[in-house]
């Protein structure tokens, strides 16, 4: 080997031992993943046919037990009820943050509210009056998760009975059965005190904004085209939750928000500077919410209403509840109407 | 009509410079050459002098960028766990409403004023753009502050609403929603500018080796050829100050070469191994605060929590990747541990889920903030506490030996610099002497 191969060797081996090779690299962040949802896409809820509409009131319900069975008794043999009295708990299917009607109570930590109380008589007629809690087992479910909890029963993760400020109408009865309507709820909407808004009337003429929670029938009722000329030059704010609109009212990013009356009070209890105003500009009659072919289990809870708008307890609840925040005295419970085949 | 064509002729190619210099160069007297070959080796080893000791420089600064650039990584992924561990503090005490537990408060304080003390000494070292993302999570920091304190307000009175400022609260900090402007992805956006920070000093550090080398090496094929040229001409069996000079650069080059590829290759070890190692640890740890506030939150929103669990999963993910990545294996037997705690506080976050989602929310609860008076009941405190007590040991020792190890690396090329730039000019003077005292014959 000749003396400039020599050289050239040195200085190769001395550039690699200088490190001119490719250098180490700090790799980039750690990326988390999801992993893949297991849900099965739910099918397309069915509709109502146009003579399903007009076949009358969709509140109509099964006539009530009648006797009912002694709280706390025995309960018709291969009932629904028995099974839940062997089971010894009633799976319930609420809202964790409506306050007035189902909402977790910071101090007790317990789940309160008028649809609460509701399902507290109806497991006190099963289970007797002693220690209902103990017989409760609280579900807290959404706005869209409470028809498929129905419909998957207890046995499948799912729940007896719904309260949940739940609108009976037709598509829903095609999926799961009501009780009797046993609260007369309606749309309104919630402004700042002082505004110079009352209705929705007044929203829309301003072009105001308007916040709803997405996927709610509040929110379709704003969007419909069919309704342009009422709601048409609102600009709706879609929050993923009713409580989401109040925060958004107190940041200034909505003049008002739109909902039921019942759950618009419960913002109302919990700031002072709003107010709910107007008429109601659409009917909600609430009921509870059974699996479809739980017939015997609508006829025994509708007999527990029963005994609770003609004894005064309904009135009592309305009264702990919503004196003051709906009405400024106790009004009369809504007309139960019976007569549904099945 | 056309013109008539006209017959052109071809010129003569100019004779090329090279050829030109190598006739002058014949025809140049033997004295004249020599004067030539003497200039030729000063100004070699002038530049060499020059150049080397800049290459050295230069890589000595490069190490240095790259130290710096990896403190600021490890104090913003400092601010990222503090903030999110302030979130996890703030969500689990949303919990318990009105009973939070004073330490419970001070430690969220702590954090949050750590995070903003954090957040002012890292914008001082930062670029406009880092400064920009710094300034954006300063101004979120103060936001997301305010809604804990509405959140907390609010649920001390007993509204739900104060479960929606702290949802907000948390959409704040975490980048579970890409439409929400966020802490976490505006500090994670400067910590990449600054890895590439490190890339790119140790690329610079390893380019700085050729100024040395390509220099070095040609001066001192210079000195041989022009000792072997003497030799031949003058017929002496060597010039002692030319042998000299081509000694001392071999032994340079040698011995300082290797020095100098020592120094590359400590930088390097200290990024992959403990700085690698610290900035896993780091992501591990901030995921998994994220993780706990998600867990926390799932158990707020009550059947709302689905989003909170699709969060925990991706946080959760990002502790375990962060975790099996080989470089954490040089943290000896705290890797383990830490990985045997976290697996213990995946099982009992399944567990607290299935609690809460049969409906045993209040047992789910207790699980999840460490109240559960059964004997043997789950607590995800205990279990994430030893976790974290593990991983920021790691963070802490694997960020202070790269640091340390970063430092000591540049610490001879300082020297090595000088030493370069004297042996340059020494050599440079030995090459003048050498050809001068042949020089001198004809005079």
């Amino acid at each position: 080997m000749n003396r400039r191969r020599w050289i050239g060797l040195a200085i190769v081996g001395s550039l690699v031992l200088a490190g001119c090779s490719g250098s180490v690299r700090l790799p980039g962040a750690v990326e988390g993943q999801v992993p893949p949802s297991t849900d099965v896409v739910a099918p397309a809820a069915p509709e109502c046919t146009a003579e399903q509409l007009a076949a009358g009131d969709v509140t109509r319900s099964y006539a009530p037990a009648d006797p009912l069975p002694a709280p706390g008794g025995a309960m018709p043999a291969g009932s629904t009820m028995e099974a839940i009295q062997q089971r010894g708990k009633l799976i319930v299917g609420v809202s964790g943050d409506t306050l007035l009607f189902g909402a977790r109570n910071a101090l007790t930590n317990q789940i309160e509210g008028f649809d609460i109380d509701m399902l507290k008589e109806v497991a006190k007629a099963i289970f007797g009056p002693d220690d209902v809690e103990s017989h409760i087992t609280y579900k807290v479910i959404t706005y869209a998760d409470r028809l498929p909890n129905l419909e998957a029963g207890p046995d499948k993760g799912g729940v007896d009975i719904v309260a949940h400020t739940m609108t009976v109408n037709c598509n829903r009865w095609l999926r799961i059965a009501f009780s009797s309507e046993y609260f007369d709820a309606g749309q309104r909407v919630l402004v700042k005190k002082d505004s110079k808004f009352d209705s929705i009337g007044d929203l829309n003429t301003a072009s105001a904004t308007v916040c709803a929670p997405e996927g709610s029938t509040n929110i379709d009722l704003l969007r419909d085209p069919k309704n342009a000329n009422l709601y048409g030059n609102l600009v709706v704010l879609a929050k993923p939750d009713v409580t989401d609109c109040l925060v958004a009212m107190q940041q200034g990013q909505a003049d008002g928000a739109t909902g039921d009356d019942t759950v618009l009070a419960g913002l109302k209890a919990q700031d002072p500077n709003t107010e709910v105003v107007g008429k109601k500009f659409t009917r909600e009659p609430y009921g509870l919410g059974m699996a479809k072919d739980k017939v015997d289990f609508v006829r025994f809870v509708n007999g527990v209403l029963e005994e609770m708008r003609t004894d005064g307890r309904w009135q009592g609840f309305y009264s702990k509840w919503l004196i003051g925040v709906l009405s400024d005295t106790v009004i009369d419970p809504p007309k139960a109407i019976y007569g549904r085949d099945g | 009509m056309l013109p008539a064509a006209t017959t052109r002729t071809q010129p003569q190619s100019p004779p090329s410079v090279t050829r030109l210099f190598a006739r002058r160069v014949a025809s140049t007297s033997t004295p004249a050459k020599l004067s030539l070959l003497r200039a030729v080796l000063i100004l070699l080893a002038v530049v060499f002098a020059v150049s080397g000791a800049f290459g050295v420089n230069r890589r000595a600064n490069a190490i240095t960028d790259v130290r710096t650039a990896s403190r600021q990584l490890l104090a913003l992924q400092d601010i990222q766990v503090r903030i999110v561990h302030a979130d996890a503090i703030a969500s689990s005490s949303y919990l318990v409403g009105g009973q939070e537990a004073p330490a419970q408060r001070t430690a969220y304080l702590d954090e949050i004023g750590a995070a903003g003390d954090g957040l002012v000494a890292v914008s001082g070292a930062s670029d406009t753009a880092d400064l920009q993302q710094l300034s954006e999570a300063s101004r979120l920091l103060g936001s997301y502050v305010g809604l804990v304190e509405q959140a907390r307000a609010n649920n001390r009175q007993g509204f739900p609403v104060g479960a929606a400022y702290q949802r907000q609260a948390n959409g704040i900090v975490s980048n579970s929603d890409p439409d929400v402007s966020d802490i976490v992805s505006s500090l994670q956006a400067v910590e990449a500018s600054q890895r590439a920070q490190v890339n790119s000093g140790l690329a610079t550090a390893h380019r700085a080796g050729t100024w040395l080398h390509a220099t070095g090496w040609v001066l001192f094929a210079a000195l041989v050829l022009v000792s072997v040229w003497l030799n031949r001409t003058f017929r002496r069996i060597i010039n002692l100050p030319l042998a000299a000079a081509a000694a001392l650069l071999f032994l340079l080059m040698v011995i300082g070469g290797t020095a100098q590829a020592g120094t590359v290759r400590d930088a390097d070890g200290a990024v992959r191994t403990q700085l690698a190692g610290a900035d896993n640890a780091a992501q591990a740890r901030a995921a998994a605060f994220e993780a706990r506030s998600q867990e926390a939150l799932t158990l707020i929103n009550r059947g709302n929590g689905a989003v909170n669990e699709a969060n925990w999963q991706r946080g959760n993910d990002v502790v375990t990747q962060a975790l099996s990545i080989r470089s954490l294996g040089t943290a000896n037997g705290l890797i383990e541990a830490a990985k045997k705690a976290y697996g213990r506080y995946s099982a009992t976050h399944a567990q607290i889920r299935t609690l809460d989602d049969a409906g045993d929310w209040d047992t789910a609860v207790a699980a999840s903030l460490g109240l559960d008076p059964a004997p043997g009941g789950n607590n995800a405190v205990e279990v994430f506490n030893a976790f974290d007590q593990n991983i920021g040991q790691i963070v802490s020792d694997e960020g202070s030996s790269a640091s340390q190890r970063l430092g000591t690396a540049v610490e001879p090329l300082n020297s090595l610099r000088n030493i370069v730039f004297v042996a340059g000019l020494m050599i440079a003077a030995l090459a003048a002497l050498g050809c001068g005292q042949r020089l001198k014959e004809y005079r």
